[in-house]
């Protein structure tokens, strides 16, 4: 009951991702901006190396027992279900690495093992759902809360904007790191804490934005009509100024997507990551520190995580901008 | 603007820096009779009465030695030597009378101090000239440890022994709750001073306790001035103040601690004796020369084992470990040491830590404590399935033993010969497997209710190499079907967890505090409980009598026996899985003297021997400055800019030019 409930989320978070897109597919501004995507060949190898991404992520958030006492595993554990290895194991070697006598492997790694004698590949592609996670989870936090304070300051002004920017400005000046390492002293540690902290420390760049805009579009003519026809405040920001900020937010949400992805490896190296047990390029990482140390150095840990971190993050990067040059096509020159 | 001037100026100066050299250290201190090492973080404090960590000690007891100390060279069987002391101690037989308890056979120790002992000069004393010592300032010691104030971390080595004691901290702690002073006055039996002779001092105990003696070797016992604690108040922690062969010269925190010589210390040369085979090792080379015999200790702090790795292939260390991360460069397969190493003038010295390493069950847990036979089968099939030797191999590079028992070689009581079935690793499992089916999990689900066990397994480990760790305690553990949950957290809240007794399975390690087998045995006391040493809290009331009788008693077959027998009890409790006894590999440069490691001495600094002149001119010889980067990337930035160059100049050079002359004609 419990691992249909919980496979029910990532395909929930499947569908309501395609019925977004299909839906603001069909606005003129968003069809515009397809079309004018479809013609950038980087962004849509951008795209699907996103997608290749999110397929692995997704792959791995679907999950199940085979009896009540038995782990649940993702559609990834049960590819990569081999034992074990004692420890780590360079590239297709074929014995131990870095023991006094080494111990012949049950198999060949592409990209080898790391100390526990997981397989690199294994790691490298668990790490992408925790990846997803914590982007897009931290954003689902991050955006609204952004939204909501930005549009509020920017609409009403006065006592409103002195609180909310009062709220913001003390929150950015403490530093992010700081304040990440004190919210997860109390939350403790593991992804959703994770995602929390994060979505906390996240937001004011955003509701900045978005009260900046607010600012800029309250004065437009069509909301002093809206206004002068006497429609309700909620209903002028929800039908008539969020629209118009969503273009910008989509773009700031993208790249902002790929810095919260690049944080979970620096907390991870400040040991405030995931838990051990979940998947993360943080954490391989965070292992390299003692890997190069070696001699000869233990490179493939760090390799394919970073490789994996480098790839999306470019992908995350190169999709911003050319969404942002779609949907505005003057910054394109 | 950019000058030519500007340019061959700036080059000039990067040649220069070469001429910088990358020596950590003063110009010219490495030639100086200087020992060099290094310390991950700043010891916590140096305050004799609550210092209790290694790499405090190692610092701490060259300043502030005691009665007695470890003859260095003896190691094969571990022999005390005086120190502060003039002769041995006397011990002799002491019965008294308590009201309610009747008589009770105490003993009575007397200590007698050298006469010619001086505190070294510090500004606490007056006009900075350090003082003569004498027993007042012993005893001075002891009152400190029973001063909550300190928050000493022996104190209930004495408080149950010495008569008078355990009152004295009471009456201390209830004098702090009450926001008051300890009581430093008050004269209690126990501590006794002589009133002939103010060189020598009694303590009265109120039971045989022949461990004393190495108590009197461990820095709560050195004497201490009140002068500097009056002086520097609550930051004596900061400034020892002792007589011992170095004084604290500087200490900047997260940067360095330095040792120079003390000129008031007593004197004491380096000895003459030493274990068989020592003097063809040239460990006696330096025997009849006055201690200290290095001039200066410097202790760099190296957060990181890179940086000093390389700082010691550099020859800026002069002493360094064989870890995880450097094995592979400084042993061969066979084990022997590296030729790289053997080049670099490097000897490795291997060594036998009194250190054993053990995961415990907490006894009070109700899945996995208890003393009912189902209970105990559960816990020797969980020991049955950890494999000590994975560990060694990976972990310590498959230097240590496997350990069998609590006490680990070169105590009285190991036996070699011992086996313990609960650790004896068969990769089947079968035993282990079958006492699971019989403590009423069968292939790890609960008979009763269908589940999977799940056990908590609590520890600190958040690091890279702690989760390697964990990872393999897991599939051990795993592979009989339980489900190990590990739990890993802030060593602080881990701690904390201890302190509550909110934990199932931790894994720690005990390292003696003085070579008797009751250092180890305690460990499993039932009274010893937490915040005592016993940190599973077993308690066999069986096991507590013995104790209590083979402590009183001197090493012998009797004691022996006794041992046996609570070793014996302990194998089929199993509260504790013996995991390793730690060996050690150490690397040094041979411009150091032969030095040999001492399971647990803390003061063979003041052996260290240094030839400065030989490892300045190997340091010389090992850092020539490496030129051919720097001009090799001068040449890809020279070679990288020309097109930019180019493309600037042609930018700059651009005319218009006139495509059609005729139509200009036309329109003028």
């Amino acid at each position: 009951m419990l691992d249909w409930l919980s496979n029910l989320f990532p395909v929930l978070v499947v569908v309501v991702g395609f019925w977004s897109v299909r839906r603001a597919l069909r606005q003129p501004l968003w069809a515009e901006a397809w079309r004018r995507l479809k013609a950038n060949r980087l962004a849509l190898i951008a795209l699907s190396v996103i997608g290749v991404y999110a397929l692995v992520g997704f792959c791995d958030s679907i999950a199940w027992r085979n009896d009540k006492n038995a782990n649940s595993l993702s559609l990834i554990d049960r590819a990569f279900s081999r034992p074990a290895e004692p420890t780590y194991s360079a590239p297709l070697a074929n014995k131990t690495f870095g023991e006094p006598t080494p111990r012949a492997l049950q198999g060949r790694h592409l990209l080898g093992t790391d100390g526990t004698g997981q397989d690199v590949v294994y790691l490298t592609l668990k790490g992408c759902r925790t990846a997803l996670i914590i982007g897009g989870f931290t954003l689902l936090i991050a955006t609204p809360l952004a939204l909501l304070l930005g549009m509020l300051a920017g609409y009403f002004g006065k006592r409103v904007d002195d609180a909310v920017q009062y709220t913001y400005t003390v929150l950015d000046s403490i530093p992010n790191i700081l304040l990440l390492i004190a919210m997860l002293l109390v939350l403790g540690r593991g992804l959703p804490q994770l995602c929390v902290a994060l979505g906390i420390t996240s937001w004011v760049g955003l509701c900045r934005l978005a009260r900046g805009e607010t600012l800029k579009h309250r004065e437009r003519e069509y909301v002093r009509a809206a206004r002068a026809l006497g429609i309700s405040h909620g209903r002028i920001l929800m039908h008539h100024i969020l629209p118009n900020l969503l273009p910008i937010i989509v773009i700031s949400v993208t790249l902002g997507f790929s810095g919260l992805v690049l944080s979970e490896a620096i907390l991870s190296y400040l040991q405030l990551g995931v838990a051990a047990g979940t998947g993360s390029w943080g954490n391989m990482i965070d292992a390299s520190r003692l890997e190069l140390a070696r001699d000869p150095v233990i490179w493939w840990n760090l390799a394919a995580a970073s490789a994996a971190l480098f790839i999306l993050v470019l992908a995350f990067n190169l999709f911003g901008d050319a969404l942002r040059d779609a949907i505005d096509p003057r910054l394109n020159s | 603007m950019f000058s030519r001037r500007r340019f061959w100026s700036g080059l000039a100066f990067l040649f220069l820096l070469g001429g910088c050299g990358n020596s950590p250290y003063p110009t010219g201190l490495t030639r100086e009779s200087v020992y060099f090492m290094s310390q991950q973080d700043d010891p916590r404090k140096l305050d004799p009465a609550s210092s209790y960590r290694a790499n405090e000690g190692q610092i701490l007891d060259v300043i502030c030695p005691s009665y007695y100390e470890y003859q260095p060279l003896k190691t094969k069987k571990i022999q005390l030597q005086l120190m502060l002391g003039e002769r041995e101690a006397e011990r002799e037989s002491y019965p008294y009378t308590v009201a309610g308890k009747g008589k009770v056979q105490g003993e009575r120790w007397t200590f007698h101090i050298r006469h010619d002992l001086r505190f070294q000069d510090d500004p606490c004393f007056p006009g900075g000239k350090g003082r003569a010592i004498t027993a007042k300032d012993f005893l001075y010691a002891f009152r400190r440890m029973a001063d909550p104030a300190n928050a000493s971390p022996v104190v209930t080595f004495f408080s149950d022994k010495v008569v008078g004691f355990s009152d004295l901290v009471e009456r201390n702690a209830k004098l702090q709750k009450a926001d008051k002073g300890a009581d430093y006055v008050t004269p209690i039996k126990g501590l006794q001073l002589d009133a002939t002779d103010p060189y020598t001092f009694r303590i009265v105990l109120n039971q045989p306790f022949p461990q004393l003696r190495y108590l009197m070797a461990m820095h709560f016992t050195s004497p201490m001035p009140f002068e500097a604690v009056t002086f520097y108040g609550k930051e004596i922690n900061q400034h020892p103040v002792g007589c011992g062969p170095y004084v604290l010269q500087e200490w900047t925190p997260k940067r360095r601690i330095a040792l120079a010589v003390n000129p008031n210390r007593p004197t004491e040369f380096y000895p003459s004796e030493g274990d068989p085979g020592d003097k063809e090792k040239g460990l006696l080379r330096d025997a009849g020369k006055r201690l200290p015999l290095a001039d200066k200790v410097v202790i760099t702090n190296i957060p990181e084992s890179t940086t000093g790795w390389n700082l010691f292939l550099q020859g800026y260390m002069d002493a360094w470990g064989v870890t995880q991360t450097n094995f592979q460069q400084v042993m061969t397969q066979q084990g022997a040491l590296s030729p790289e190493m053997k080049e670099h003038d490097i000897r490795l010295v291997k060594s036998n830590d009194l250190w054993v390493t053990y995961f415990a069950f907490n006894m009070s847990d109700p899945v996995v404590g208890g003393y009912t036979p189902q209970k105990r089968k559960l816990r020797q099939a969980i020991s049955l399935a950890l494999n000590s030797q994975e560990f060694i191999e990976l972990f310590s590079m498959g230097n240590g033993l496997a350990a069998q028992s609590i006490i680990p070689p070169g105590i009285y009581g190991y036996d070699p010969k011992y086996h313990n079935p609960y650790r004896t690793f068969d990769p089947k499992l079968a035993k282990a497997k079958q006492l699971l089916k019989e403590a009423g999990y069968p292939n790890g689900i609960d008979a009763k209710t269908g589940d999977r066990l799940t056990i908590y397994y609590d520890n600190a480990k958040i690091e890279a190499a702690g989760r390697q760790y964990i990872g393999l305690i897991s599939r051990q553990i795993e592979a009989l079907g339980i489900h190990l949950e590990s739990r890993a957290q802030r060593d602080v809240v881990w701690q904390n967890k201890i302190e509550g007794n909110d934990w199932q399975l931790v894994d720690y390690g005990w390292i003696a505090d003085y070579p008797d087998a009751e250092n180890f045995l305690f460990l499993l006391y039932g009274p010893n409980k937490r915040p005592g040493p016993n940190l599973s809290g077993y308690n066999n009331p069986a096991y507590n009598r013995l104790f209590e009788r083979m402590r009183a008693m001197n090493d012998g077959p009797e004691r022996l026996a006794l041992m046996h027998q609570m070793r014996q009890m302990v194998q089929e409790d199993c509260p504790l899985i013996y995991l390793q006894e730690v060996q050690r590999m150490s690397l040094y440069y041979n411009w150091l003297g032969a030095n040999k490691p001492h399971p647990i001495a803390n003061t063979l600094l003041k052996y260290r021997a240094v030839n400065g002149e030989q490892r300045a001119q190997l340091q010389t010889k090992w850092n020539r400055p490496v030129v051919w980067p720097i001009l090799m990337f001068g040449v890809v930035l020279v070679l990288g800019s020309l097109p930019a160059v180019q493309v600037v100049k042609h930018r700059h050079n651009r005319r218009v030019t006139d495509r059609n002359p005729s139509q200009q004609e036309v329109s003028a």
